[in-house]
């Protein structure tokens, strides 16, 4: 029954996925916003790294081994686009993280995949690619500590950093 | 929290020399290995070279007794006290000592060059076994106790040396979410450890050139990974070859004339194998699949490749010619296989698998058959040989905030499974061919 | 075997969560990528458990067949791969005295070039008595000390022995689909039933294999999945598992089809429909472009079936056909 048994484990994977990206919205805290609070909560001068982490939102999260955007992730970059075609002179970097239940080499490239689907939505959203560069980091900056989903789901990110263009 | 791991070292290793048996230190290794009773003398020294000498002994028993192969009697117990080195012992008084097997050794100092010689007699038969001389500048006094331990070690077990090796691995330092990597070299029993980075860039998965004089290793700097290569002789660090995008998991040929490594793809999705020759400086490109193709490493006879690839979903281990035919996936048992690295006689490829919430550490042969997975756990990644394919050295990840990587070792029968001391946190072992 | 239209399903749901931008086709091209890997997974899967079934068929020819061993996820320590261990009893002794320098150097950044370098080790003979001097470095005294007596452990080896379903017999219903053809008779095949209140297996079956004809795929996936998982023993499951390929292939789903010709193939060996099943396999490799594997499959049937004359001759012309 071999064959069944692996059909069966893509199966409950599959479920799982869909169960996933279906309940996020519910169950998981919107931790799109970015890590200095929700929305509408700073008083960040408009066009300033804080008004873009606070009132944005600078960091999208992935499911594992994904690097495919969830619903809340497009949200998120949808406004990130907005803002960064608002502020047109500042440029960012997009870094891309694993989080630390893989091995070294292999989380390198899936957080490069991670930063360039964050890219490429961005440019699709009307950001010119020049002001946007990545980066990939792998599992060697993790920004949640604990050895449990709730801080691997929150390492499993793609952050939007200001490097130029703001006063 | 430092003193407290070294505390415990000791108290493993007086458990593992108070036993009958070599008692392993891991948690699921609770394997036997009856070790060989030997009695190493203390060297006796010429005017001048006291400390050298107990040095030199200690160092030998330590090598023997890490091995999992040899239990060194404590030299309390000798009957007869070994005063010149070119007379015969008084095997009665050895067999009495219940030992099998006599080591006896001479350090000599004179200006700046020191010569340990020593003696191996089997005390039953009262045969000479093996005797040599080493001399090498003094400084080098643990190197030269090492050759003593790989001729003893080799001509008792039959086995290829390994003591007279280093280990370059990672240090850590700093908190677990910004941790400064910083490059370090070591002996294989980890002493002598020097850093030989500023912990400017993060430093990763550094590999031993085949003269051991150089290094590559990736680093991830304000931009992305690129590969160097740093030369030990000289402190000199460059970029291996001119990518746009990012470069990582190096490792040198068996020839030492190209490295292999992963280059991400043009779009950013994937990463590919390519060969970079170090005289030519042409570059090759040696898998082209839309996946992440990494952990690249040759085959001892240069002839192969294995590597890690997700072109079927999930990580698994590969096998192809080193130019990029015959691609065939070995790797089919339940789990993620990664971080390929063949062995330097070519009879295994051991790897990091990952399932059910585990990382484990195991070896297979290169068709993928007869698998075996020698330690598991939390998080084991990245095991590295000895030159004699005997020894597995990996890092371990500890839990919580303050957990962090620390070496360990493992005898490719799955016994012996110990820590590596280092001063600290501690990741990617490579570990060197023999030194000569 | 519902795992592809979910995995497809789970693809679509992403998608379809999307805005519609320029950057669609990137995305797209990520997502076609993944159902590209998802696939290629498969086909490594399968061929290797094929390999695997006819390569211990052919060794445990007169024995029962049973499931390829798959390897080891056990920690198995392995005495055989120790020296030998020694014969007299062992004594105790202490770490500290043993391990004379066992405080550490703290870590030094190395200042000077040179220590780092690998610098050469001279190394001269020495031989049992200063007085006698000769060449030999080594005496030559047979290799090492008595390393008597391993303990050697049993060989760890989980390989365990299956208990093979054959169909055995004469199937009560006629199973009369013509599957030398690659592609199933458009005209349906009037079989009246009636559906009793508990649905026998041949029912099942019938109603199943009526769905296939009247290309009803849904109910045709679903009803011979229900057989092969209810009646896993029934002389007719492994022509269940059979047609529930068929139904794949009609689809042109040739991943799912291939698992499923490769069910029927290894767990009903001798099963009526094994032959066909072996052949269909190739072809399902082939119209997933793995070429290599889809020949060595289809020529495979020859062996394994020599009196399957009809599949034989077809899998002689696809073999061609494909360009093995």
């Amino acid at each position: 029954m071999m064959t069944r048994m692996v059909g069966m484990k893509y199966a409950a994977l599959c479920c799982c996925f869909l169960a996933l990206a279906a309940c996020s919205k519910k169950t998981q805290p919107n931790l799109d916003a970015g890590i200095n609070g929700g929305p509408g909560v700073g008083q960040a001068a408009p066009g300033s790294k804080a008004d873009f982490t606070t009132n944005v939102g600078d960091r999208v999260f992935f499911l594992q081994d994904q690097s495919t955007l969830t619903p809340e992730g497009t949200d998120t970059l949808t406004k990130q686009g907005g803002w960064l075609k608002k502020y047109a002179q500042v440029t960012v970097q997009v870094e891309g993280h694993a989080d630390e239940r893989g091995t070294r080499e292999y989380n390198i490239a899936l957080s490069a995949r991670r930063a360039t689907t964050t890219r490429n939505f961005l440019i699709g959203q009307g950001v010119a690619a020049n002001r946007i560069s990545s980066i990939a980091y792998g599992k060697e900056r993790p920004v949640a500590l604990c050895d449990a989903e709730q801080c691997y789901s929150q390492n499993r990110r793609s952050v939007t950093v200001i490097t130029g263009g703001t006063n | 929290m430092k003193t407290r791991l070294r505390v415990t070292l000791l108290v493993l290793l007086a458990l593992a020399f108070a036993g009958p048996a070599f008692a392993v230190t891991g948690t699921v290794n609770s394997g036997k290995i009856d070790p060989l009773p030997i009695a190493v003398t203390p060297f006796i020294a010429s005017a001048g070279a006291e400390k050298d000498a107990a040095a030199v002994s200690g160092i030998v028993a330590s090598d023997l007794a890490r091995s999992g192969y040899f239990k060194p009697l404590p030299p309390e117990s000798f009957i007869e006290k070994i005063a010149v080195f070119d007379q015969n012992p008084n095997f009665v008084s050895w067999q009495q000592v219940k030992t099998q097997a006599l080591v006896v050794g001479q350090v000599s100092v004179t200006g700046d060059r020191m010569t340990v010689a020593f003696k191996l007699y089997d005390v039953n038969t009262q045969a000479f076994l093996a005797g040599s001389s080493f001399t090498a500048p003094a400084k080098l006094s643990r190197r030269l106790a090492h050759k003593v331990a790989d001729m003893i070690y080799n001509k008792m077990t039959g086995f290829a040396p390994y003591f007279d090796t280093r280990v370059v691995f990672v240090d850590e330092s700093g908190p677990k979410n910004a941790r400064i990597k910083k490059l370090a070299m070591m002996d294989q029993d980890g002493f002598n450890v020097r850093t030989l980075t500023n912990g400017k860039e993060i430093l990763l998965t550094p590999r031993f050139s085949p003269t051991s004089q150089e290094i590559t290793y990736a680093a991830i700097g304000t931009e992305a990974s690129r590969v160097y290569i740093y030369n030990i002789d000289t402190g000199q660090k460059e970029i291996v070859g001119d990518f746009p995008n990012m470069s990582f998991a190096p490792r040198f040929s068996p020839d030492g004339q190209k490295v292999i490594m992963s280059l991400e793809s043009e779009d950013g999705r994937n990463a590919n194998i390519f060969e970079l020759d170090l005289r030519s400086k042409q570059t090759r490109q040696i898998t082209n699949v839309p996946a992440i193709n990494t952990a690249p490493s040759y085959s001892p006879d240069g002839s192969r490749i294995t590597f890690e690839s997700d072109r079927g979903g999930t990580q698994q281990i590969y096998v192809m010619g080193a130019d990029g035919s015959n691609q065939q996936r070995v790797s089919f048992g339940n789990g993620r296989y990664s971080t390929p690295v063949w062995s330097p006689d070519g009879k295994y490829i051991a790897f990091t698998k990952q399932g059910e919430g585990k990382f484990g550490i195991g070896v297979m042969a290169p068709d993928g058959s007869g698998e075996r997975v020698l330690t598991e756990g939390f998080h084991n990644e990245g095991p590295t040989w000895s030159p004699n394919s005997r020894v597995l050295m990996f890092f371990r990840d500890t839990q919580g905030e303050n957990g962090g990587s620390q070496l360990w070792s493992v005898d490719i029968s799955g016994y012996n499974e110990q820590q590596v001391q280092t001063p600290g946190f501690s990741s990617d072992p490579a570990w060197s061919p023999l030194l000569k | 075997m519902l795992k592809h239209s979910l995995f497809a399903f789970a693809l679509l749901a992403t998608v379809s969560t999307l805005p519609a931008h320029a950057d669609d086709v990137a995305i797209r091209m990520d997502q076609l990528e993944q159902q590209i890997r998802m696939l290629t997974g498969q086909v490594e899967q399968l061929t290797y458990e094929l390999k695997q079934f006819q390569s211990q068929k052919k060794l445990s020819a007169a024995e029962p067949l049973g499931a390829p061993k798959t390897q080891q996820a056990t920690i198995s320590p392995d005495t055989q791969l120790l020296p030998k261990a020694p014969t007299i009893a062992t004594q105790t002794a202490t770490a500290a005295t043993l391990l004379a320098p066992v405080k550490k150097k703290a870590v030094t950044q190395v200042q000077d070039a040179n220590a780092g370098g690998v610098e050469a080790i001279e190394e001269s003979p020495v031989l049992p008595q200063a007085t006698i001097s000769q060449t030999a470095a080594v005496a030559p005294v047979p290799k090492a000390l008595p390393f008597g007596t391993a303990k050697a452990s049993q060989i760890n080896d989980s390989g365990f022995q299956g208990k093979v379903l054959v169909a055995a017999g004469g199937a009560q219903v006629e199973d009369t689909a013509t599957v030398a053809q690659p592609d199933l008779p458009l005209t349906a095949q009037p079989v009246s039933l009636q559906q009793p209140p508990a649905e026998t297996p041949d029912d099942l079956f019938l109603r199943s294999e009526k769905a296939l004809l009247q290309l009803q795929y849904a109910d045709a996936e679903s009803g011979f999945t229900e057989f092969v998982s209810k009646y896993p023993e029934h002389n007719l499951a492994g022509s269940a598992e059979f047609k529930l390929g068929e139904t794949f292939w009609a689809q042109q789903n040739y991943s799912s089809a291939a698992q499923a010709y490769m069910s029927s193939y290894k767990q009903y060996p001798k099963g009526r429909r094994a032959p066909d099943s072996l052949l269909k396999l190739g072809l399902s490799l082939a119209r997933l472009g793995q070429k290599d594997q889809a020949c060595t499959t289809m020529g495979s049937v020859d062996a394994e079936f020599p009196n399957a004359v009809e599949v034989k001759k077809r899998a002689q012309a696809e073999f061609k056909r494909a360009g093995c």
